[in-house]
């Protein structure tokens, strides 16, 4: 079982949203990641067969999608980004609708419905109609529509988005289960829901498909670009101009420790007396980064996470000067046989 | 499609036996192709002996449609051991060749074994009955009450004449089926209103059908409702048969071919308000129309009339078509 994306493109008017993607998706569960604007919706809505690609093609098991047509359908599962309902419809309503699009028989739609009410935690709010749930009960509806036909290919758009933290470990867990021997495709922005149940990981930007690989393969990546350090809380903003935190924690000292992604460098300079005086007593040193040397001076590596690879391919508005290598140049990250973008240099949100 | 074949379900007709030996084999050819994903090569067995299709096929689950694909494999090696085993090469003709192929692939696939959970589906007329559970009932019901309130506010302010009035009645009937027309059509909407076109889009049916069949259910109401008008009209009315006929199905008719020819030419939100527009321009025509003619409201059903009903008719149909062929309709709008 495997679908193969060949080369596929699409465009809208002057905007190439999916650029030349090629991969092969086999069964597991791929986290589709990006950055809003990057293609995921779209190569999705490709994969789901709504959408027509300009050029390239999708194929089941060395099939095209188009030629299977309704039977491709069958074996698909499809949670859109923008989770919709007529507003009459209750939780039952909404299901047997979705059973019925699906040309799922009748009697079997009920115990199937059910079984998923069940496991989502609905069967409460069965006959609640709709529109009066909460944002992350609505979610699990959607969810519990893409599983009914149980799937051999489910495609996600963000599905996490609105469910909470218990929530969404639930749904990690169901989905794990549910994708042992199935090929499941979830896109978010909320990385850690794929960190831990993706079998693969597939990075998009600008509509090109920059990096793939395992959990543990892309994590790799940014080995030796992940610190932390601690530093005193007034001079934070200061902090924040030259580095690129991607988390910050106020420590009970009034110190605050920042973690940060750059470029590492081997030697750390020696600390200069204006830095010095400015450290608490008693406290370790800290040290400004430097335009050779972007770390400051109690730093150390930290363990790179997913998240972290995301907001080194995606910066945020976080830091003025992005990572560059010794020579001041902007970095440029080579992952696999993908040539990735790195962070520019003097971007603020590139 | 191939030189001088025709390839159909499994089993090769042609004029000439060479072009279907050629035919059959850069069919099968074809086959492999698709499978292997441009890889061409016939697997050969150690003795020069061909390996039939199901062995090469993998995905193909249960015992059941194992049977099935074999039936199709079995045509196609028939009509191969008829041949002489030499192998002619046609790239040209492989080309060509192949898309019929990957049709005739799909339908293999269609009974093969990449279907799983219930194996069984409902057909198109089971999902049709309920549509009209889930969308049918509230858009007639819909137009059940604009129809009734129509009818009693004019009951109230023209009174009992009003009904025996030739023109009243036929403007009467001229703005019912103009309602009609423009009240049911922008159901169809509600899909991109409230996001469902999407999760529909990528169901079973697709949106064509989904499109096909919510247009059926327009299409069935719409003559239930006009029906029923018509034969009130008969019984209670003066109006003459042909011509309560001709002014329920004329309006009603170039509606609906307008508000289908607007369908997926315009933005998805702007439809339900282009389908009005495009009522009351035929409304407001109909009313010049009738100033300036005086027997415009005096017409009754003559072949010329019914000829035009029937073109417009055939219009109606080549655009539902349209719609849903092409599924012009999502394609414009998700984007």
């Amino acid at each position: 079982m495997e679908l193969q994306i060949d080369h596929i493109s699409k465009s809208y008017k002057d905007k190439r949203a999916v650029d030349d993607v090629s991969m092969t998706l086999t069964p597991g569960v791929w986290g589709l990641l990006g950055a809003n604007g990057a293609g995921k919706t779209t190569l999705m809505r490709m994969i789901a067969g709504i959408m027509e690609p300009d050029a390239g093609q999708i194929r089941y098991d060395g099939l095209p999608i188009g030629t299977l047509k309704g039977r491709y359908r069958e074996i698909f599962g499809y949670l859109p980004q923008e989770f919709g309902f007529y507003p009459e419809f209750t939780v039952k309503d909404y299901l047997e609708y979705a059973a019925a699009l699906k040309g799922l028989p009748v009697g079997n739609t009920k115990r199937r419905i059910m079984e998923l009410l069940e496991m989502l935690s609905l069967s409460d709010v069965y006959r609640k109609k709709i529109v009066r749930l909460s944002g992350g009960m609505k979610r699990r509806v959607g969810i519990a529509q893409a599983l009914l036909n149980e799937p051999e290919l489910l495609i996600m758009d963000e599905p996490t988005s609105g469910l909470d933290p218990g929530e969404r470990v639930r749904f990690r867990n169901l989905l794990s289960e549910f994708a042992r021997d199935r090929i499941v495709l979830i896109s978010t922005h909320i990385v850690s829901d794929v960190e831990y149940i993706a079998t693969r990981n597939a990075v998009m930007k600008d509509g090109r498909l920059i990096a793939e690989g395992t959990t543990e393969e892309l994590v790799r990546l940014v080995d030796g670009k992940v610190w932390q350090c601690v530093i005193p809380a007034e001079r934070l903003p200061e902090y924040e101009r030259r580095l690129r935190i991607v988390n910050m924690r106020n420590e009970s000292d009034g110190r605050v420790s920042v973690r940060y992604l750059a470029e590492g460098a081997d030697a750390l300079p020696a600390k200069s007396a204006a830095v010095a005086d400015a450290e608490p007593a008693g406290a370790p040193p800290v040290r400004l980064p430097d335009e050779g040397n972007p770390l400051c001076g109690t730093s150390i590596p930290a363990a790179p996470r997913l998240e972290d690879l995301y907001l080194w391919l995606f910066p945020q508005d976080t830091a003025q000067d992005t990572a560059h290598d010794a020579a001041g140049e902007p970095v440029k990250m080579r992952i696999n046989v993908y040539s990735a973008p790195g962070p520019k240099k003097g971007g603020r949100n590139a | 499609m191939m030189s001088g074949g025709k390839v159909s379900g499994g089993k090769v007709s042609s004029r000439k036996a060479v072009s279907r030996k050629v035919s059959s084999r850069d069919f099968e050819k074809c086959l492999c192709m698709a499978m292997n994903g441009g890889e061409a090569e016939l697997t050969k067995r150690p003795g020069g002996e061909k390996r039939g299709m199901a062995e090469q096929v993998k995905p193909f689950g249960n015992r059941q449609q194992e049977t099935r694909l074999n039936g199709g494999q079995r045509q196609v090696e028939k009509s191969m051991e008829r041949l002489p085993g030499e192998t002619v090469c046609l790239r040209r003709t492989a080309a060509l060749t192949r898309q019929e192929a990957e049709e005739r692939f799909g339908r293999y696939a269609g009974c093969s074994g990449i279907t799983r959970g219930t194996g069984l589906r409902s057909s198109f007329r089971e999902f049709l009955l309920l549509q009209i559970r889930f969308i049918g009932l509230r858009m007639w019901a819909a137009q059940t009450v604009l129809f009734t309130v129509l009818g009693s506010v004019l009951w109230v302010l023209m009174g009992r004449g009003f009904w025996q009035e030739e023109r009243y009645m036929a403007r009467f009937l001229c703005g019912l089926s103009l309602a009609a027309a423009v009240s049911s059509l922008p159901f169809i909407y509600r899909s991109f209103r409230y996001r469902m076109h999407e999760t529909e889009a990528s169901s079973r049916y697709s949106f064509a059908g989904v499109l096909l069949a919510k247009m059926l259910m327009t299409a069935m109401g719409d003559a239930v409702l006009l029906g029923a008008v018509f034969l009130g009209t008969v019984l209670w009315t003066g109006l003459p048969v042909g011509s309560t006929f001709l002014y329920l199905m004329l309006p009603f008719l170039l509606a609906s071919w307008l508000s289908l020819s607007l369908m997926g030419r315009i933005p998805a939100a702007a439809f339900p308000a282009a389908c009005m527009a495009a009522g009351a321009v035929l409304l407001a025509a109909a009313g010049i129309a009738g100033r300036l003619w005086d027997g415009f409201y005096l017409q009754t059903l003559t072949p010329g009339w019914l000829a035009v009903c029937a073109l417009i008719t055939l219009l109606c149909i080549r655009q539902a078509k349209r719609s849903v062929r092409d599924a012009v309709y999502p394609k414009l709008q998700i984007a």
